[in-house]
């Protein structure tokens, strides 16, 4: 039986084959994350380093990306509102939207685009240059260094950069609505602050913490296990942008539904 | 300044600067919610909730006071809302004022409004339970609705029933409206009606006049009613009518027993009335009378040229 299964070329076909793979090294390489983080001496230094890279870098970009999203939501919400003489809820409608779902999304994505392929692409060349075995044989725990505390910086950016993405998009809210008609600034936000609750706050500012933990871990699995040279890297990097923003998406699913199944919703 | 404290400056810059923006946005979603501010407790029961919810706002005279703390069944009929009102507004909100289930506008989430109470009343206290009034269900409204609808349906139909047979048949209605001889007779009878409306309306006016000229105590009937000595005068005369009357009667009493004496009576009057015999002696007695009476005149006539009486009937004449 075993010569059998040794002679077949796939178990089930090879994109399935290569799917289990993927999720077997994905469970692993977690594994090996919580072990090699949870245990000191922690790389404090490197953290902030890449906190700097993952939070600073990234802020002109997810601003930008969530003023004109939060203006766009209004200005086409608008006609359809006010066709219903539901014009005084756009502040309520975009401050919902904007902070259950479009602020923590957005940035998750925008952060998987550049963050993931970011870290898959250096750590896939510092792969196939051989620097990480180098580490190895220097002394250097790599796996804490590089990849504990990317992953790290990724849990503790994300959520911060949803605040800032929120509130710009509230700004851009605030601009589209003043756009066709004249919103005072304080109605506008006295509106927005009325209609949220904590249930609209708590699981959206959790769920950013699994979609910083999901980037950093897709982009450090792809990159520490790339192969094949510099071909490698770039299929890392693209492969761990598309699993990253999936990935986002599959965890934006799971906790609505957890947060209806525990009365957030 | 080296680059790595350079990128821990900005980078603690960025952390502190997002944490608080959490926290003032935390803050001000808790403000919203009463949650920071100082609260008591007041509750009101209802029959029907309809659609209120935990954190719903509580408005008193549509100014908003506080927030719905919960929403619990008690049993089949009673709903209690408990409320949570903010410190401030309790001078405001007596203890007889009403809680009413409202909607924010057409579409908005429903929320409790407190109404003032007319008479004023004491302050409000702490898990106090104020009256409610039960709230329009939209349900049973579009029933009604639907009722009216089905009404006016059937008003409809029988509206174009009654139209198109109008049009259709040779009737009077027909006619009134399209034969010009009907109308011709019946703008005459108008015409009538109205000469005859005005000599009621003057029949009216003279009776008015006569209604007060009998008011003001005028005329004979004016008197009668008005006249208290006339009154008076009238009643004695009524009386003595009355008495005048009694005595009438008993003399026709008297007469009808006269009557039934002579009647049934063997008397004079009985056979002067009844014997026909008696009758015809009578008559030949008067007869006889009178033939003597004549021989009579003759015997005097002689008398009167004897030589015996002759002179006394001429002094006689002589004294005329």
């Amino acid at each position: 039986m075993a010569a059998e299964l040794n002679k077949r070329k796939t178990l089930f076909s090879k994109g399935l084959d290569s799917f289990f793979e993927g999720c077997a090294e994905l469970a692993g390489f977690t594994a090996q994350v919580f072990k090699e983080g949870i245990k000191p001496p922690y790389e404090f230094r490197e953290i902030l380093s890449q906190c700097y890279e993952i939070g600073i870098k990234s802020f002109i970009l997810v601003g930008v990306t969530a003023f004109i999203l939060g203006l766009v939501l209004v200005m086409q919400s608008r006609p359809t509102m006010v066709e219903f003489g539901a014009g005084s809820f756009l502040p309520a409608m975009s401050s919902i939207s904007i902070v259950r779902e479009i602020g923590p999304l957005v940035t998750a994505l925008i952060c998987a685009g550049k963050i993931g392929s970011g870290i898959s692409a250096e750590l896939g060349s510092m792969k196939v240059t051989e620097q990480i075995d180098a580490m190895e044989v220097s002394g250097t725990n790599p796996f804490k260094y590089l990849v504990a505390t990317r992953i790290t910086a990724t849990t503790l950016m994300i959520p911060i950069l949803t605040v800032y993405a929120d509130c710009i998009s509230l700004m851009g809210a605030f601009t589209g609505s003043n756009i066709k008609d004249q919103v005072n600034i304080h109605f506008f936000f006295n509106r927005v602050f009325e209609a949220l609750a904590y249930k609209d706050i708590v699981p959206s500012f959790t769920k950013t913490f699994f979609f910083g933990f999901a980037i950093g871990l897709v982009g450090c699995t792809k990159g520490y296990n790339s192969k094949k040279g510099t071909e490698g890297v770039g299929k890392a990097a693209n492969a761990s942008v598309v699993i990253a923003m999936l990935s986002v998406i599959v965890i934006d699913m799971v906790v609505t539904q957890i947060s209806s199944m525990l009365g957030y919703l | 300044m080296d680059s790595a404290t350079r990128k821990n400056i900005l980078l603690g810059f960025f952390v502190t600067i997002g944490i608080v923006l959490f926290i003032v946005g935390i803050f001000l979603v808790g403000s919203k919610s009463e949650l920071f501010n100082k609260t008591f407790p007041i509750t009101a029961k209802f029959t029907n909730a309809s659609g209120l919810k935990t954190g719903s706002n509580v408005r008193f005279n549509g100014v908003k006071v506080g927030i719905v703390k919960a929403v619990k069944l008690i049993n089949d009929s009673v709903v209690q809302v408990d409320m949570s009102i903010e410190e401030s507004k309790r001078s405001f909100i007596t203890r007889n004022a009403v809680a009413s289930i409202n909607s924010d506008g057409l579409m908005g989430d429903k929320l409790v409004n407190i109404t003032t109470a007319k008479n004023g009343g004491e302050p409000i206290q702490n898990n106090d339970v104020i009256a409610s009034t039960n709230p329009i269900i939209t349900d049973q409204e579009m029933q009604k609705l639907s009722a009216t609808n089905e009404n006016i349906r059937v008003i409809s139909e029988n509206l174009k029933v009654l139209t198109t047979s109008l049009n259709s048949d040779n009737g009077t209605i027909q006619a009134l409206y399209k034969d010009p001889e009907m109308a011709r007779s019946l703008k005459s009878s108008f015409n009538n009606l109205n000469m005859v409306t005005d000599k009621v309306l003057n029949v009216s006016n003279s009776l008015q006049s006569i209604t007060q000229q009998i008011q003001k105590g005028n005329g004979t009937v004016g008197k009668l009613l008005n006249d208290t000595v006339l009154g008076a005068n009238l009643a004695y005369t009524l009386n003595k009518l009355k008495e005048t009357s009694d005595e009438l009667n008993k003399v026709s009493d008297q007469l009808s027993t006269t009557m039934q004496h002579v009647n049934g009576g063997k008397g004079t009057m009985n056979m002067l009335l009844t014997d026909t015999a008696f009758a015809n002696n009578i008559q030949q007695s008067m007869l006889n009378i009178k033939t003597a009476s004549g021989k009579l005149d003759q015997d005097l006539e002689g008398l009167k040229h004897s030589f015996l009486l002759r002179r006394y009937f001429r002094k006689q004449e002589k004294k005329k």
